[in-house]
């Protein structure tokens, strides 16, 4: 059963046995389509579900039932303790209705429905002719090997011995969680082979040419439902981006136009949608074509995995013979994502700039990505204020290894002149004995009637100012953000955001603008922390619909600070920074109330958050740096605490006082600022 | 070559029972091969791409081979979606092939979008010895449902190209099955192109 597990084998042995539908029998080919096809199914469920007006967070279920018992013949016998609390669910029922029938939210259910099945259909044809593909070679295969072509030899006994034990040891808790396995009776073969299935099937979906957020899920599915943990999928994903990318370095882009010049084909090929990748695959797989570098170098590193050089080939397709396409996938050769992109948007920006967390730091923009820190996906972390310029990128420290790390540098003075003011506010007296006061209120009580301490809103006009002037900012970086993804500034790859503060409201932003431009499949999972945005279920479910993998709304209700900021907006629908999302299926609600002190820790507990919330790639050793650092900050800001409770002074005082603080930071980052700017006017003229 | 891309693009999915000779009818057509000794049944479904002229006008073919066995039901609903015909294949020599066909034509009429040409084929026509559905019940079973009828058989080739050259053509008569896929087309495109146009310029 095992002889493809051999390293030795794998690439040169017999170049026309390993294939897909000769390294599985039939059996297996048929469990693995029909895996697939139940585990989309369940994929596209979820995006239906998001638009349900029946699905609410809470006690409904009971509420539910209740509801269904006494349609028939409503009022009259049900006991009436319940009926205020019913009459209530159905009016929640019939708002959420009404939210869900308004044209925009069908309009939007239809279409991310409409991009999923395209899909969906892309990937079912696209395993089918993988699957299928004796019919196609049969007569080359025949003379070859007309006996051990047969795909039934396998014998069975193998696999039921293995069954037992493997399996569950094998199982991650927390992929298991999140997505859950459908069964399949494939989970029962040897550890090596389904770690060749799940290989095969990243090989597969990248050969459509793109790395969609869907597919990204897709394989996550496949991953739990073969009992296999996440890092053999993370691994295989690193190790394929190295390959390609490095298979790809040997093509000469020369040649390549010339071949595809013969071919007719010229780079129109990956430009026309569905059609396009079919025809394409059709190609990758039957024609094999000029057996490229890329086929044989990924044949070397999938071969210990059971996988040799033509079936790799084969299963990626068109991305095995081509550098372009490879390019593509990756954001254009790796230039984009620092350079051009940054200069197209300058107008209108100010300050946007994605910053590269690995490689060699001081890395100037524009330059190419060396090979070994590229991965097949993006991360992207926002920060949403500053006391410090490292900020941008300190909190993202914590992101492990398996994604690409950027952080977005946007708008870096008006962050830092908010920076300075928060800091200042909340050492503050006025903050300190306003916080008792907002506590025996209770933070929303507060809110909604607008009851703040006087000696609190006397300091207010330090934080107002930068506070909407950031927010504006952040607005339009959001829109932005959008941009730089619907352009493909990562290439064809699945981006996950995670952004705390202003910056939540940057991704915010970006997601709302998404999903108006049906821009779906773009972004894999979102990771909002303390969010100054609406709560509002229409905003959620909206954002929900451009999000492939998780929505995760970070919140505390012990932000007081993000509750005062936050006053002067549309506080009617909500705060999500605050308080839950309710009623949208697929978001999912971290409270970190007890880690959460107030709106300026999320800074350092960005590492702790994303640990508590399950996230699949962080680096352990960074977090707890930053709890380390958290600590220390604490123990020092006790201290100040301490001073300032005897030195009682009069708001007004200290406002001014505060203001001219601050005044004098903002003009100390400005100038560090524009020396850099000359410094860096003065290097390019020295080249 | 060059204007391939540009061509409309047909959606042709072909269904029917498990053994009906599908399969066996498509690679006959595009490839021109038939194999005596070899069934192996479809998994999921499997597609060819194939250029055909029908009145001197190109269109370039998208066949889809679906696979008859139940158990494939469930993938049923992704592939017919932009279907412009279906044809359905039944196997002359199978009364039981033959009796499914209402049904089939049932699943083809509740999925496919409104107006998508039908198309019934009679498969194995030169197992005319073992003849179990007679000519006269598959042409009034396409009467029934408002389609065209034909018999093939892919061992002898005997009317193979029949049935594809029909329905592209009874597609064609249509401008608005052609119009209503094509919308469907542009949103395809939109969705995936603006990707390509920005990578077009960065290269």
């Amino acid at each position: 059963m095992t002889p493809w597990s051999g390293k030795g084998e794998s690439a040169h042995a017999h170049e026309h046995e390993q294939d897909l539908s000769t390294l599985l029998t039939s059996d297996e080919r048929v469990d693995l389509t029909l895996l697939i096809a139940a585990i989309t199914e369940v994929m596209q469920k979820q995006i239906s579900d998001t638009f349900d007006a029946s699905i609410t967070t809470g006690k409904v279920p009971s509420q539910a039932l209740n509801i269904t018992d006494k349609n028939p013949n409503v009022k009259d016998e049900k006991p009436h303790e319940e009926t205020e609390d019913e009459a209530n669910t159905r009016k929640m029922r019939e708002k959420r209705e009404k939210e869900l029938s308004a044209p925009s939210m069908l309009d939007l259910k239809k279409d991310a429905l409409e991009f999923f099945q395209i899909w969906q259909e892309s990937v079912v044809s696209r395993v089918g002719t993988v699957v299928n593909k004796p019919k196609e070679v049969i007569e080359e295969q025949k003379e070859k090997a007309s006996d051990n072509n047969s795909p039934d030899i396998a014998p069975p006994p193998d696999k039921k011995v293995i069954q037992s034990n493997t399996n569950t040891e094998n199982a991650d808790a927390a992929l298991i969680d999140l997505y859950p396995p459908t069964s399949t009776s494939l989970c029962n073969l040897p550890r090596e082979k389904r770690e060749m299935l799940l290989n095969a099937m990243l090989l597969l979906v990248l050969g459509l040419e793109h790395y969609i957020a869907h597919s990204r899920i897709l394989l996550l599915h496949i991953a739990s439902s073969l009992h296999l943990p996440l890092h053999i999928l993370t691994e295989n994903e690193v190790k394929v981006a190295q390959t390609l990318l490095e298979a790809a370095k040997h093509m000469s882009g020369d040649e390549e136009t010339k071949k595809r010049g013969e071919e007719n084909q010229t780079a129109r090929r990956w430009k026309v949608g569905l059609a396009g990748v079919a025809g394409a695959a059709l190609i990758g797989v039957t024609g094999g074509l000029a057996a490229p570098l890329v086929a044989g170098a990924i044949g070397t590193v999938m071969g210990g995995l059971g996988l040799g050089a033509t079936a790799a080939a084969g299963l990626l397709g068109t991305l095995a013979e081509s550098g372009v396409i490879v390019g593509s996938l990756f954001g254009a050769y790796g230039g984009r994502m620092t350079g051009k992109m940054v200069d197209a948007y300058a107008k209108e920006v100010a300050d946007f700039s994605f910053l590269p967390l690995r490689g060699s730091s001081n890395r100037i923009h524009g330059k190419k990505a060396p090979a070994e820190d590229r991965r097949l996906r993006v991360t992207i972390g926002i920060s949403g204020w500053l006391t410090q310029r490292e900020d941008i990128i300190t909190p993202w420290r914590v992101l492990g290894h398996q994604s690409e790390v950027f952080a977005l540098r946007w708008e870096l003075e008006a962050l830092m002149k908010l920076g300075s003011s928060l800091e200042a506010v909340v050492k503050s007296a006025a903050w300190s004995v306003a916080k008792k006061e907002i506590i025996a209120r209770t933070i929303f009580a507060s809110l909604l009637d607008a009851l703040w301490p006087i000696a609190l809103l006397k300091v207010s006009k330090v934080v107002d100012n930068p506070f909407s002037v950031a927010k504006s900012r952040a607005d339009k970086a959001g829109l932005v953000l959008a941009d730089a993804l619907i352009n493909k500034a990562q290439g064809e790859r699945p981006v996950t955001l995670i952004a705390y503060s202003l910056g939540a409201r940057v991704v915010y932003q970006c997601l709302m603008s998404l999903a108006e431009r049906r821009a779906f499949g773009l972004v894999e999972s979102v990771v909002l922390i303390g969010t100054p945005a609406p709560s509002d279920s229409t905003v959620w479910r909206a954002m929900r619909s451009v999000v492939s993998g998780r929505l995760i709304n970070v919140y505390s209700e012990n932000d007081y600070i993000l509750a005062f900021l936050y006053r002067t907006s549309s506080i009617q629908y909500g705060v999500a920074g605050i308080q839950e999302i309710q009623d949208v299926k697929g978001v999912e609600n971290v409270d970190v109330s007890e880690m959460v002190s107030g709106h300026l820790r999320y800074q350092y507990l960005v590492g702790s958050i994303l640990e508590k919330i399950g996230f699949e790639d962080i680096d352990v050793e960074e977090v707890s740096k930053e709890e380390e650092t958290l600590a220390l900050l604490e123990e020092q800001e006790e201290k100040e605490q301490e001073k300032k409770v005897h030195e009682e002074t009069d708001p007004d005082k200290e406002a001014a006082k505060m203001q001219k603080d601050v005044q004098h930071k903002t003009d100390a980052t400005f100038l560090e600022r524009a020396t850099e700017k000359m410094q860096i006017g003065k290097k390019t003229v020295n080249v | 070559m060059a204007s391939d891309e540009s061509l409309p693009m047909l959606k042709i999915l072909m269904i029917g029972p498990s053994g009906a000779g599908k399969s066996a009818l498509l690679i006959r057509y595009c490839d021109d091969q038939f194999d005596t000794e070899s069934s192996t049944a479809t998994i999921g479904v499997d597609f060819k791409l194939k250029k055909l002229s029908v009145h001197g006008k190109a269109y370039r073919l998208n066949l889809l081979d679906t696979a008859g066995q139940e158990r494939f039901r469930t993938l049923s609903n992704s592939y017919y979606r932009g279907a412009h015909g279906v044809i359905l294949v039944y196997d002359i020599s199978s009364r039981d092939s033959f009796n499914a066909m209402e049904r089939w034509f049932e699943e083809a009429e509740s999925n496919a979008m409104p107006g998508a040409v039908m198309y019934l084929v009679g498969s194995k026509m030169d197992r005319a010895t073992n003849r179990k559905v007679k000519y006269e019940e598959g042409e009034a079973l396409a009467r029934n449902h408002g389609s065209r009828f034909c018999e093939v058989s892919s061992k002898t080739k005997e009317n193979v190209r029949k049935p594809f050259i029909e329905i592209v053509d009874l597609i064609s008569q249509n401008p608005e099955l052609l119009a209503a896929s094509n919308k469907r087309a542009g949103t395809v495109t939109v969705g995936e192109s603006e990707g390509s146009f920005g990578s077009g310029c960065a290269c």
